[in-house]
Parts: C-alpha cells; structure tokens; sequence
C-alpha cells in the first residue's frame, strides 16, 4: 500500500517527456497500487476500480505534458482518479460480489472465521455508507497512509478541514460499527 | 469537569495519537491525559479498536493485469497533450513490445513447443532471415491448430526481439528442452518474465527442473501472483532453490508477495536467507502469513522499516521469534501505532534483538500480556519502552505472575505516570 519512495516522480515524468516511455511503467508500478485500492474503497466494486484506475493512468499519460513538477504527483493524479470515480459511479455496492465469496467461503470454515469475514463485511459497508468527503479521508488516511498534508494537498483543502473530516468520519463509524466494538 | 474546549483538545490528541501525527510537545500532554484521565484512556481504546477493524480490511491486490492492461492503452494512444518534440509512441521499444503481447503469446508459442516439440534452431533463428520471414517461414513442429489463444498475439511475440533472443539462448533452449520446464511454463505469468537473463539463466538449473516436478511448485507457478514476486532480482536468483519454491508455493505466502512492502522486504538478502532457515520452513511462518493482523502488520510502513533493520532480520532467524510472530496476541499487538513507532526506536529495536527477549516473545503467559489493552497502553505511554530494553525486565517478565499482571489497567496507569 505504502509507496515507493525510491522513486523520483518528476524525473519519471520528465524522463518520459523526453522520449522514454519505459520510465511510465515506473510511474504505474509505483501507483497501481494505492491507486487501485483508493478507487476499489471508494467505488466499493473491483472491477469499477480496475476501470477507474487504468482510466486515471492512460489520462495521466495524455496530460503528462500539463503536469506542473512543483506539485505531488500523487495529489495530480489523485484530483483525476476521484474524476473517474465520479464518472463510473453507478450503484452503492454495499453487497459486492467479492463480499458475498467472502462470507460464502467463510460459511464453510470455523466460527470465528465466520464472524470475522462478517466483521469486515460490517467494515466495508459502514466505509461505503460514509458521505464521500468523509469516505475519502477514511480512505486516504487508513488505506493510503497518507498524512494530514499529503490529504490537505490531494484533496484542496485546509489541514484543519482533514483533521475535522477525519473526526467526524470516525464518529459516524464508531455508531454504525458499535455493535461489533463492543464483542 | 472539563470544558467543551478541553474535550475538544483531548480528542484531536487522541486522534494525532491515532494517526501517528503527535509532534513532541503533543506527545508530552497525551501521555498526561492518558496517565490521568480514564474517559480518554477508554477513548483511545474504542478509537485504536475501531482503527484496528477498519485497517483489518486490509488493501486488496490490484488486478494482475492492470500494469500489463495499462501498457497496451497507453502503446495504442498517440502524442496527446504532449508538446511536439517530447514524441512518447514513436519511441516504443521492440522490448516494450515483447513485454505487452508476451504474457498471452508465450503461453500460446510455449505451450504449442510442449505439445510439438521444440523448433530446430535454424537460419532463422540465428538472425540471418528477418523477423517476419521467420514466422512466416515453414514450421513443421507447430501446426496452426495448435495455437490457442490469438495469432495476432503469437506474431507479435515471434517477432519480438524477446523471443529472438530466447531463440538464441543456450540457458533458455536448453530449459525448454525439459518437459516439466515447458509444462510449467504453459501458464501465463511465467511466460513473460523470459526476457530475464536471471530468470532464463536459473530456468537451465538442474534445481528448478527438478523443483517443476513438484505438484505444489507447479500449482504456485499457476499464481499470477507468485511469477511476479520472481521478477523481483533477488527473489529471482533464488529460483533454483526447491525449497524455497516450495515453500513460497503456499496461497498465504503467494498472496503476501502481492504486496510492494512485503516485495520489498522480501528481496533484503538477510529475510531471503531467513526464508531458507530451517525454522522459517516450519509451519509457524505459514500460520503467520494467513493471520489478517500480521497482513495488515507488513504492509504498515514503520514496521517494514523495522523488518528492514539487519538486526531485526537476524531475530527472524530465531525460532523463538518466529513462534511468536505467528501467535494472534503478537500479531494484534504489532498493529499498535505506538508500539510500531516504538520499535523504529533503536533501543527497542536492539533489545528485541537480545536472545533473552526472543525468548521472552516464546514465552505464552507474556504474549498473552500483549494482548491486553492494558498493556498496550503502557507501551504506547513511553515508560514500558524503556523498561523492557532492561534485562531485569526481560528475566521478571518471564514469570508468569509477572506477566499476567502486565494487562492490568493499574499497571498501564503506573507506567503512564
């Protein structure tokens, strides 16, 4: 989940303006994966997150040349990928399939790992039922590992409004998921 | 009572605590409002369990092929939004090409050489005929009925400087002469990695060879997931251990590997040799890799740096330690933000090197004790950091009253104060 930090965005992208296409691979490998799995959070659908993501990396390709160096890479390419959440978002899906083999294959397993399938279940549902300004913080921060700057960059917003976000989110959370908290 | 401002305060520490944002001075006034206030002690509770639940989720691996996918759209695309003069298509590589069509058309060209036989190594192959006139040329060994997944992307393939240069390798030639070689090599992940020297030059070992005959190396090189973890170069030169194969052959494993942090952990030389001792091949290291908690443990960034401390790497190669990263009360306490952020602490980190603490962590009544919250919190605190460098610490503990008292709220109160 976390990124590479090896590796130098601007030089990427500069080295893949001047000729090198080998040097996106780099930038893809890097990013698929926080990539892939804030749309997979967001979006709550594998294959709209496969969408989203490679959606965002071929429309990062064509627009590299509009890139500006001063900014995270990240943060540019996080403004396109939410674009294309945006533009695929078709229904909830709280109940996807990957969550019903979950539960399916945990059905057939012991009881713990029945309630434990059911528990992140609970999880997942109670991320995707989150408002989207506070789903995306959940997300960024939990799953991105990205700090309360890194979110205020991507998302353009103020430090204050993250932390805000990210307290009310947590509450909301906390409601939805208190029955499991307690056991 | 405290003020609605005071609370305020209280939970934008509790939550900095959370999120690893503290800056010192902050860190000072949270371990006083932990060591003094019970309602924000059961605060910081409910909030770590609820971040547990929600991290336990976990990051799911992206599509195998979405690198693969993303390459072949953007090859297709033309210089849009780009300046003139920075042209990105036109430089498109013949080894870029190999790469996009190889995962299909190798599986297609290897599995028609298991099925017919190996082509001879002729004029084409040596160069002196050009590309397209190789393919095109007669090839009695390969009927066209035999290709099953797309001419389009066996042409490609053929025609690839990737495959000319597989053509012309002794290493790879004489791997391909092995049916349990070409066998393995029919499924689609393994295929592309070909244009590898490192790879090419294990697949002629006499280890891996032997290795394919086995039913779960051949099942893991049906992972997609697993060919990949072989591109990393350091994994990669490890390919002809059987061993290893075998043992990276486990789903749990396989699906770790999925994983940068965990890839990156894995190609330090000290975790690789730690993957081949002895203790790691028991089925405690399996355990541990399927337990959700040490999942989410290795893909948080303070722990792979911890794992990436060489001293850390040798602890690994305990099997004391290696029992205890398996058990559930370890695993759920390493997913505690203060305890990960404590052990980028040197001090921590050396005396977790000591063989007295390995022990310690083999000990049931002490991992039991971290389980608690009680116990957590006093590690999160600071003062018990410091203690369990201590070897008195680190002999009490190994009594069991001594450890059993280590979850008790009173003692996370007096190591808070």
């Amino acid at each position: 989940m976390y990124l590479d930090q090896s590796v130098d965005d601007a030089e990427a992208v500069r080295r893949c303006l001047n000729g090198e296409p080998a040097a996106f691979d780099t930038l893809v490998a890097r990013y698929q994966q926080v990539l892939f799995n804030v749309a997979f959070r967001m979006l709550g659908d594998y294959e709209e997150a496969r969408d989203a993501a490679q959606n965002t990396f071929v429309k990062v390709y064509e627009k590299l040349g509009s890139y500006d160096p001063q900014r995270r890479f990240f943060s540019w390419l996080y403004r396109i990928l939410m674009n294309e959440c945006l533009n695929l978002r078709r229904r909830p899906a709280a109940d996807s399939f990957s969550g019903r083999m979950e539960l399916a294959v945990a059905d057939r397993t012991a009881p713990d790992a029945v309630e434990a399938a059911e528990r992140r279940r609970a999880v997942k549902q109670a991320i995707l039922a989150l408002q989207p300004d506070y789903r995306e913080v959940i997300v960024l921060r939990h799953f991105a590992a990205l700090s309360y700057e890194e979110m205020s960059d991507a998302i353009g917003v103020p430090a204050k409004t993250v932390k805000s976000r990210l307290y009310s989110a947590r509450q909301q959370l906390a409601s939805e998921l208190a029955a499991w908290m307690k056991r | 009572m405290n003020s609605s401002k005071d609370s305020s305060r209280d939970d934008a520490l509790l939550h900095a605590a959370i999120d690893g944002e503290l800056t010192r001075d902050e860190r000072v006034e949270f371990d006083r409002l932990l060591a003094t206030s019970p309602d924000a002690r059961k605060r910081f509770a409910s909030l770590q369990r609820l971040t547990l639940m929600v991290e336990e989720i976990g990051p799911v691996a992206p599509p195998a092929d979405l690198v693969r996918a993303t390459a072949r759209e953007v090859s297709m695309r033309k210089t849009v939004g780009v300046p003139v003069g920075r042209t990105l298509q036109g430089e498109m590589s013949m080894a870029r090409k190999g790469m996009i069509g190889l995962a299909a058309a190798a599986a297609v060209v290897l599995v028609t050489f298991a099925i017919t036989g190996y082509p001879p190594i002729g004029k084409g192959t040596e160069g002196t005929i050009g590309q397209a006139n190789r393919y095109q040329a007669p090839q009695p060994q390969m009927a066209a009925s035999d290709v099953k997944l797309g001419d389009t992307a066996a042409q490609q393939f053929m025609q690839s400087d990737a495959f000319d240069r597989l053509l012309k390798d002794d290493a790879a030639r004489k791997a391909l002469g092995n049916a349990a070689v070409r066998e393995a090599l029919a499924g689609d992940g393994l295929a592309r990695l070909l244009a590898d020297d490192a790879v090419r030059n294990a697949l002629a070992g006499p280890g891996l060879a032997a290795a394919m005959k086995d039913q779960a190396v051949k099942n893991a090189l049906a992972v997609d997931a697993y060919t990949r973890a072989l591109s990393n170069g350091a994994l990669a030169a490890k390919i002809t251990d059987a061993a290893l194969l075998v043992r990276l052959s486990d789903p749990a494993i396989a699906q770790a590997v999925q994983d940068a942090a965990f890839g990156r952990l894995i190609a330090d030389r000290a975790l690789v040799a730690a993957l081949q001792d002895k203790a790691m091949n028991s089925d405690a290291i399996t355990r541990a890799a399927k337990d959700p908690a040490l999942a989410s443990l290795i893909r948080n960034q303070a722990m792979v740096n911890f794992l990436n401390d060489s001293l850390i790497a040798r602890a690994i190669q305990d099997s004391a330690f290696v029992s205890a990263i398996s058990d559930r009360a370890l695993a759920g306490l390493l997913t505690n933000r203060g305890l990960a952020q404590a052990m980028q602490q040197e001090a921590i980190a050396s005396a977790l090197t000591k063989s007295g603490m390995a022990q310690l962590f083999g000990n049931a009544s002490f991992r039991s004790a971290l389980g608690r919250d009680g116990f957590r919190q006093a590690v999160g605190a600071g003062a018990l950091q410091q203690a369990m460098v201590s070897q008195a610490f680190i002999g009490a503990a190994r009594a069991d009253g001594f450890a059993a008292a280590l979850g008790t709220p009173r003692f996370a109160a007096a190591m808070g104060n």
